[in-house]
């Protein structure tokens, strides 16, 4: 709690806080405009995060969740905890160096290689779950699908070496911060939605529901595929942006807990 | 009832009153008990200054939701064909329809209450009356900062949009809109931080930090019959809840 006024106090802090939520919605319009199968929409909860801390952070994605809200979109209002998560969890990597240090191009290409063999592993083991709920076994699905994974993991490879590049540590942190969101989203999703956002990835849920899974699972399953890439490229663009910037500005934003 | 009457509420009357609605339709597993309380949650914005606007947002989010809930839970819920139906060539389980219909009822129930708080009160005003319950002022400047400069920062991506065009930025094919990502959203977030200094000095000179409680333009009405309501209606939702949790009533 002291730690949340004192975060509070700071007039810059406030502002960066106020812009960052500004930013959340301004971005999520322009990629919108560019058509673009992501949302980016927390990239300023991350970008504070990242900046002031996880108190700071988590403060942001709380109140962008009620500025949506109080814009009309009654619909991202109980998301709140989401954002609020996403932005706690920016704070604590930023205190761990990874928006701040580059990434050998080699671990970014190693992580683009085993997020698409994870993913490719983890839709096709839902595809595969039994009516009774059973899990396939692992050794089968990865002897009888060969070929497609190693070629996940060979189009995740040149992916990450070509796009994640040098932005391996924040990449991989926005990897896990997806998944995490995916899954606290999910039950929310579920219980109060029935699993439909009225957008784009309601094509993904409605097809993991006509494998035969039922709406929570196929919910989580939904998140699992967007909401990593979603986060990553967030992760990556504010790291991107944070070595752009000249040192004296960086510097006048410092984790106060640190 | 008066035209408008919602309006001269107080925000935190208005407030408990879409919270209780949202409550109490999801808490609640009746049919019955649900559309009834979509009709008191849909009559809502009649006692508002303009229902019209109000029922127009509603059908813009909740048009796209019914579609998507149709799909998923009527068509593609992995139910047995008991209480089936062909349309069109489409298998429609009948107890997922129903269940599609009460999420539907819940979701709108929701909407509407937020939709009628929302388009009734200024945010200003909204955070004054939180403000008053003891929500730190930082927070309110946040939430009001936040609120007039989104519009400012929407023109200033779209500036930058066309700047960047202009320097022959190509968004046509999807890797080029990948590759656009970076020139668009870094000058915005650059910009930005470099407006925090000026905005704090000026945040500093009007004495945001000074320990006593600011001068108000406007002062909130309340009454007592409105305390005696949110109390009932406080009330009223932790019986519910109650209910739900310890009472075994699904």
């Amino acid at each position: 709690m002291q730690r949340t006024l004192d975060t509070l106090k700071n007039p810059r802090n406030i502002i960066l806080m106020a812009l960052a939520i500004a930013i959340n919605i301004a971005v999520g319009q322009l990629v919108t405009v560019l058509k673009l199968p992501i949302y980016l929409d927390s990239i300023g909860t991350v970008l504070v995060g990242a900046l002031l801390g996880p108190v700071a952070g988590a403060l942001t994605g709380t109140l962008a969740s009620l500025i949506w809200g109080l814009l009309g979109n009654a619909y991202a209002a109980p998301y709140f905890i989401v954002a609020t998560v996403i932005g706690l969890m920016a704070g604590f990597f930023g205190r761990r160096g990874v928006f701040r240090n580059s990434s050998p191009q080699w671990v970014g290409a190693i992580v683009g290689g085993l997020f698409f063999f994870a993913l490719a592993l983890f839709v096709t083991t839902f595809l595969n779950i039994g009516e009774d709920g059973a899990m396939p076994a692992m050794t089968d699905l990865l002897t009888q699908n060969a070929i497609p994974f190693a070629g996940a993991a060979a189009v995740g490879i040149v992916l990450g070496a070509l796009l994640i590049k040098n932005g391996g540590y924040a990449g991989l942190a926005g990897i896990v911060t997806g998944i995490v969101a995916a899954i606290i989203s999910a039950p929310i999703s579920a219980y109060l939605f029935g699993g439909v956002s009225g957008s784009g990835t309601d094509v993904l849920v409605a097809a993991f529901m006509a494998s035969g899974q039922n709406i929570i699972t196929s919910v989580f399953a939904q998140g699992v595929v967007s909401d990593p890439f979603d986060k990553m490229a967030s992760y990556m663009m504010v790291w991107a942006i944070i070595n752009l910037l000249p040192a004296r500005i960086i510097a006048s934003f410092n984790d106060s807990d640190e | 009832m008066r035209s408008g009457w919602f309006d001269t509420l107080h925000p935190l009357t208005k407030l408990t009153w879409a919270l209780c609605l949202a409550v109490s339709t999801y808490l609640i597993n009746h049919p019955v008990i649900t559309i009834a309380i979509l009709s008191v949650a849909l009559l809502t914005p009649l006692a508002t200054m303009q229902p019209g606007t109000i029922y127009r947002a509603l059908r813009t989010i909740f048009v796209p939701i019914a579609l998507s809930l149709f799909l998923i839970q009527g068509i593609l819920f992995p139910g047995d064909a008991v209480g089936t139906w062909q349309l069109f060539g489409m298998t429609i389980n009948y107890g997922a329809l129903q269940t599609a219909g009460i999420l539907l009822a819940r979701i709108m129930t929701m909407g509407s209450g937020l939709l009628c708080v929302i388009l009734t009160t200024p945010p200003a005003t909204l955070t004054h009356a939180l403000a008053q319950r003891g929500m730190p002022r930082s927070i309110e400047y946040i939430l009001l900062m936040a609120l007039q400069i989104i519009p400012d920062m929407q023109a200033r991506a779209s500036a930058i949009l066309e700047a960047q065009q202009s320097r022959g930025l190509v968004i046509r094919s999807l890797p080029s809109r990948i590759r656009a990502l970076l020139p668009l959203i870094g000058p915005l977030v650059v910009g930005a931080l470099v407006d925090v200094e000026e905005r704090a000095m000026a945040l500093e000179l009007r004495a945001f930090a000074a320990p006593n409680p600011p001068t108000r333009m406007q002062e909130l009405i309340d009454s007592r019959r409105q305390h005696v309501a949110r109390s009932g209606l406080l009330i009223g939702m932790l019986i519910i809840i109650g209910i739900r949790i310890w009472g075994g009533v699904q």
